[in-house]
């Protein structure tokens, strides 16, 4: 084999490139404008799921971005606009079938619209594709995170006790359970949350999948509902695979303020470097206009359009790039 | 030893994982969007044979563990101990144990070729040819000109094995068989 060559057909790159123009003509139509960011910013994501690849600029950190997240709030911020933007992303360590740690990320924001508009804005974009597939054109099916908690274990996520999620866990899958930590904070009742969903939940999922109403602790950078119970954010899944992730936009810099303590708290509960708050960001939050956005992963779009199983099939060059 | 991180678990590789030598069948990476990565393992014990599976910090490491394949040629036993010798050229002999001969042990003939394997020197798994050919030792009488009728009955081979055999077979007569189903497969080429 030859080391230097691409991998994938050349009928895979032609596909990336119709998906691409598909996708730009569907925002030009709905007067969404696109825009650039740098992919390289002062300030990476305190979550403490996400590794940031760092660059060091004259011994200043700096870091590739997770998601044009950040970013994207400053513009929107500054100009109350439609946007959107396809750009690279890295996760370092991510790697698998589903995962590169450079991918590409679809992301946009919809001013004025609620979640539920944002939704069908998604489902309309997914079925502009030519040669979908058949199922797409069907009524997604739409799970409760909360409500399947409530049905399939009889517990409320954002409360039972973590303790008793890791029995649950025990009770309820094959194989023996090693990856979860002993923290006893929020994130650890989210990664415990996380781990029952896709194995009991998720598994079953066929066709296009909304999930909905998610737990307090898996809140992000969503806004939460009046009554404290449910995030306002949503993930689509085709054929089990994680493909989006929409948020009503938490608006309230306070409130992101001590989100992002929190998270940091959970980096040292974990032995992780805290990651500095970028001000920039907050400062912008607090002049969002009310707004939904989601992110798309465009790679394992590519996938499930093309029935790729792994995704260096429809990428040129995965990691380690040589 | 080397160890090995979750992202160099490969098919095959070689570990330890609570004191014992597994060989990774198959690792899954899975990373949801808000969660933890973990990794999902396959592993197979190699000492008993059963099959783990198990999950992974993504990151998190396992010893290698030194394990060796060999052919080698089945010589004798003592009783206590199964003695096979290499089929290199260097002679070697080695001895195992009950516990690594377990089920191979129903199946040894002299000069047999097994693969043994090997772990930090020792013998911990024998595993017998896929077909071997044995003389019956014990049988009911068989019936004569009866090559057809599908009956069949159980016949005790020289090693100990019993297999189920056709009523033709009788005492004497060299069988061969498949060692992974314990099924007859017909009479043998030297019988």
């Amino acid at each position: 084999m030859k080391q230097w060559r691409a991998q994938p057909s050349w009928q895979a790159l032609q596909a990336r490139d119709r998906l691409n123009r598909v996708i730009r003509a569907f925002f030009q139509e709905r007067g969404v404008t696109e825009i650039s960011t740098p992919v390289l910013g002062w300030r990476g994501s305190p979550d403490c799921h996400l590794q940031s690849m760092e660059v060091l600029i004259e011994d200043d950190r700096h870091f590739l971005q997770t998601s044009p997240e950040f970013a994207m709030k400053r513009v929107l911020a500054t100009y109350g606009q439609a946007i959107f933007q396809i750009c690279p992303a890295f996760r370092q360590a991510d790697q698998g079938r589903l995962h590169n740690p450079e991918f590409s990320i679809l992301e946009w924001y919809q001013p004025e619209f609620e979640l539920g508009d944002l939704m069908k804005e998604v489902l309309a974009l997914i079925r502009s594709l030519p040669d979908g597939k058949t199922d797409w054109t069907q009524e997604p099916s739409q799970v409760s995170y909360r409500e399947s908690f409530l049905t399939e274990f009889g517990v409320d996520p954002n409360i039972v006790p973590i303790a008793e999620l890791k029995s649950l866990i025990q009770e309820t899958t094959q194989q023996e359970v090693n990856h979860l930590g002993d923290f006893d904070d929020e994130m650890e009742r989210s990664d415990c949350l996380d781990y029952l969903f896709s194995e009991c939940i998720v598994a079953k999922f066929s066709g296009l999948t909304w999930v909905v109403d998610f737990p307090v602790c898996q809140a992000a950078m969503a806004e939460v509902d009046e009554a404290g119970q449910t995030a306002r954010r949503f993930e689509l899944y085709v054929q089990g695979i994680e493909l989006a992730n929409g948020y009503q936009e938490l608006t309230d810099a306070i409130a992101m303020q001590s989100r992002f303590e929190q998270w940091n708290q959970y980096r040292v509960n974990r032995g992780l470097p805290r990651m500095d708050i970028d001000q920039r960001l907050l400062s912008a939050v607090s002049e969002l206009p009310r707004t939904s956005g989601v992110a798309m992963g465009l790679d394992r779009l590519m996938m499930v359009w093309q029935e790729a199983e792994n995704i260096a099939e429809v990428m040129p060059f995965v990691w380690p790039v040589s | 030893m080397a160890s090995f991180s979750t992202n160099e678990f490969k098919s095959g590789l070689k570990v330890l994982l609570e004191g014992e030598p597994c060989s990774i069948v198959e690792n899954e990476f899975v990373k949801p969007g808000k969660g933890q990565a973990f990794n999902r393992v396959k592993l197979k014990n190699l000492k008993s044979g059963r099959v783990w599976e198990r999950t992974f910090k993504s990151g998190e490491s396992l010893e290698g563990a030194d394990v060796m394949e060999y052919d080698m040629e089945y010589l004798y036993t003592d009783g206590e101990y199964w003695h096979f010798m290499r089929t290199d050229g260097s002679y070697e002999q080695l001895a195992a144990d009950k516990a690594a001969v377990s089920d191979a042990m129903q199946w040894l003939k002299e000069t047999e070729k097994c693969t043994v394997t090997l772990w930090d020197e020792v013998p911990i798994l024998v595993i017998a040819p896929n077909f071997v050919e044995l003389e019956v030792a014990e049988t009911d009488p068989g019936l004569k000109g009866d090559t057809a009728s599908g009956g069949s009955k159980p016949a005790t081979l020289t090693t100990g094995a019993v297999v189920k055999v056709p009523l033709f077979i009788n005492i004497g007569e060299i069988v061969r068989v498949d060692t992974r189903t314990g099924e007859y497969q017909g009479r043998g080429k030297s019988s």
